[in-house]
């Protein structure tokens, strides 16, 4: 049986994944135009929201929360409009799957708040992505193979 | 959610609404989301999950609701079953094991971003009828 993560190294490791989603809109938003540029901001806005959440929670539970760096490494090369789309899904991608780490804590507000963020990442991810995905934020190695049946 | 989608998509054949190619990969999405849970979870044989359907204690049968037979119905219908298979999920998970949780969670993300879909899916049937 495995053990529950500690909330706190869970609270920050999705506030880590944050931090880098901020520097990253801020590419993803500066490479667009118009409502989609408009959606960019938005979402910046939003991972912005769920930072200081992040950070109030640890706060509240005696943590110094984790510094955003100067700078981050982006996964991908932006250029164009397509790229910086590109970059908003894999953003989003990490963010989810920082966000299941928060799910597997057995704090009951922890968890949900992890829930309820892992859906808004994915709402975000499909709209750049333009199609839905069965599991976001599960890496394919965490999902069993097996038959298909119907349901 | 499956039987749904069946339902509606088989309800769109010859209605002028190219329903079935929108809802697709979302009822995909569900299959895949079935087979995952039936891997995790162990029902003991002689449980309440395994033994076949009782009569309600009122005595009257109890039957899932009927999918609408109008296109725009019957995508209002499955958005609204989207949203509530998605908020169940996100109460079910407080108690879960964790990587049951975790399963729960990335479902019930999938099954929210369903309901965007079905809203433009809906506003073109809507425009159609």
């Amino acid at each position: 049986m495995t053990t529950a993560p500690r909330p706190v190294s869970a609270l920050q490791a999705a506030l880590t994944a944050e931090h880098a989603a901020v520097y990253g809109y801020g590419v993803v938003g500066a490479h667009l135009t118009g409502g989609r540029q408009d959606r960019a901001t938005a979402d910046w806005v939003a991972h912005q929201q769920a930072r200081d959440t992040l950070e109030a929670m640890l706060q509240a539970r005696g943590a110094t929360p984790v510094a955003a760096a100067v700078a981050y490494r982006l996964p991908v090369q932006v250029r164009n409009p397509a790229q910086a789309a590109s970059l908003a899904v894999l953003l989003e991608e990490r963010i989810s799957t920082a966000y299941l780490g928060l799910v597997a804590v057995d704090t009951p507000a922890v968890r949900t708040f992890g829930a309820q963020q892992v859906q808004a990442s994915a709402l975000r991810a499909a709209y750049w992505r333009g199609s839905t995905v069965a599991f976001p934020g599960l890496p394919a190695g965490a999902l069993a193979t097996r038959r298909r049946s119907g349901k | 959610m499956i039987a749904n989608y069946g339902t509606v998509m088989r309800g769109a054949h010859g209605g002028g609404v190219d329903l079935p190619s929108e809802l697709e990969p979302l009822l995909a999405e569900h299959r895949a989301h079935l087979a995952q849970l039936q891997s995790r979870l162990i029902i003991p044989a002689g449980s309440p999950a395994s033994a076949p359907p009782s009569p309600s204690p009122s005595g009257r049968a109890t039957t899932a609701p009927a999918v609408p037979t109008a296109p725009a119905a019957a995508i209002a219908f499955l958005k609204n079953a989207e949203q509530a298979a998605a908020t169940a999920l996100l109460t079910r998970l407080v108690t879960a094991p964790s990587s049951l949780a975790q399963l729960f969670a990335s479902i019930s993300a999938s099954e929210i971003t369903h309901v965007p879909v079905l809203d433009v899916v809906a506003s073109r049937a809507g425009r159609a009828g």
